[in-house]
């Protein structure tokens, strides 16, 4: 009996709490393995900060874009973890953060699976109707574990108005909506 | 010998220098602790009204509870210290949150970009 | 704006509800509340009034950026505990050559003190300077906060057992230490 009601409360819970998380990953379960990293980097701006953030920036150059682009977005959250050995991380690590990716709202925009390299990057968006919500890149590499979570209205086209700075290339915002791999 | 005793003696909570927020804030983000609104005050006749009734209000204030008045004041300038460093703090964090995002998606911008694809 | 003698005047849960609003004041409030507990903590592990504040820095901003996190001062103080605790153990870790510092980098303000007691004081605070990283963070806790074995536990994530042992240990090494004192 305890186990049918259970299993009925993870039908009706698990979906809504889902829709509840929206474009925000919970990486929680990944700040175990900083203390493993040889590098490590945990970044967590919510929309507070940001909003904090954006009124010491300045109306002009660079300080401008990064006003703009904050205006929109409503949260950053980043892990990267750089190890100095293989299999410093399980495969249950990724697949939490790729079960999220699966849920209602997102989309995969793109796959970069090298076989050769062990390098796989996974470019995320997290639609909400027509309305852009949200990003994700996943980066799983034997040594390196990385996961970018922006949470807002920015999409590859916005982001790459940013282009030439922060290190931001010419972006792929004509990807196919589905994945590409090799 | 009380070896309790004495330990709790020897590590008995030691005060904080005076002014540690701002002095530690200030060698972290030396560039954001600016003299405040030294730039905005420029002579007009608005000005020295706002000027002479602030210095009134000061005046009064001081003489009802000076020493309460200044530490009000220096918490203020303290808390706004904070908040400016607090900012280039989070400004620091999202320009890098960009470059990893920025370096992974250069990643894969070579990846498609390879002539076997 | 709430005027900065109603934060100053302001209960504690009140005036953490004012810093999570983004009330600036009232943050810088809490800071100085607080920063006797973990400047001092740093000091007494660290033993460095510099690396202290180094420390403070980090501590003082990542507390910014968690006011959002934490529910009360309870919470907040638990907060603090465990993240000066942490980052010191880590900071000791790092400067691991550094763990023996002479005694006047922690200069001593109770004036009125009597020199043997001083003395007594000052050859405890080296003996436990010798302890390992988390020994020592563990014995300030105790003796500076005043912590029971549980609370030391709950505030560096660690078992009981664990932080018991520790102070058994480290009781039995400062004990050893002080009968040598005044040997050949």
């Amino acid at each position: 009996m305890k186990i049918t009601i259970a299993m009925w409360l993870c039908l009706l819970v698990g979906p809504a709490s889902a829709l509840a998380q929206g474009a925000r990953l919970q990486l929680d379960h990944l700040d175990r393995l900083a203390s493993e990293a040889a590098q490590s980097v945990n970044i967590a701006i919510d929309p507070a900060m940001l909003k904090l953030a954006s009124a010491f920036l300045k109306a002009e150059g660079e300080q401008a874009a990064l006003k703009a682009m904050l205006a929109e977005v409503k949260g950053i959250y980043v892990r990267s973890l750089e190890f100095e050995r293989q299999n410093a991380y399980t495969s249950d690590d990724v697949n939490r953060v790729r079960e999220q990716l699966t849920a209602p709202g997102w989309a995969r925009l793109v796959t970069v699976d090298s076989k050769r390299d062990g390098e796989l990057v996974e470019i995320y968006s997290w639609r909400q109707g027509t309305e852009s919500g949200g990003l994700a890149i996943l980066v799983v590499e034997p040594m390196e574990l990385t996961v970018v979570n922006i949470v807002g209205p920015l999409d590859l086209t916005k982001l790459a108005l940013l282009q030439g700075n922060f290190g931001i290339p010419r972006l792929p915002v004509d990807a196919p909506p589905a994945g590409r791999e090799d | 010998m009380n070896l309790d005793h004495d330990l709790r003696r020897a590590f008995t909570r030691k005060p904080a220098p005076p002014g540690l927020a701002g002095r530690v804030l200030a060698r972290l983000e030396p560039r954001v602790i600016v003299p405040a609104a030294t730039a905005s005050l420029s002579p007009s006749p608005d000005r020295r009204a706002v000027r002479w009734l602030g210095a009134a209000a000061a005046i009064a204030v001081v003489a009802i509870g000076g020493e309460r008045y200044y530490r009000q004041q220096e918490t203020v300038a303290e808390a706004a210290r904070v908040q400016q460093a607090a900012a280039a703090r989070v400004q620091h964090d999202v320009r890098l949150a960009l470059q990893i995002a920025g370096e992974k998606l250069a990643v894969v911008q070579r990846r498609l970009q390879e002539p076997n694809r | 704006m709430i005027p900065a003698a109603q934060v100053l005047s302001a209960d504690h849960d009140d005036t953490l509800a004012l810093a999570r609003g983004g009330d600036a004041t009232a943050f810088a409030v809490l800071v100085r509340r607080h920063q006797a507990m973990f400047f001092s903590l740093a000091l007494h592990v660290l033993r460095s009034r510099a690396a202290a504040e180094d420390l403070a820095q980090d501590v003082f901003l990542e507390l910014y950026r968690n006011l959002w996190n934490l529910e009360s001062t309870a919470h907040l103080v638990s907060w603090l505990r465990r993240v000066t605790g942490h980052r010191c153990i880590d900071e000791l870790r790092r400067l691991r050559h550094r763990w023996e510092l002479p005694m006047d980098e922690v200069p001593e303000r109770g004036a009125s003190a009597r020199p043997r007691d001083l003395f007594l004081e000052g050859r405890l605070q080296q003996l436990v300077a010798r302890l390992p990283p988390r020994a020592r963070v563990v014995m300030v806790l105790r003796y500076q906060e005043e912590l029971e074995p549980s609370e030391i536990a709950d505030a560096l994530q660690m078992p009981v057992n664990t932080v018991k042992s520790h102070l058994r240990r480290s009781l039995a090494v400062l004990r050893a230490g002080l009968l040598k004192v005044g040997q050949p």
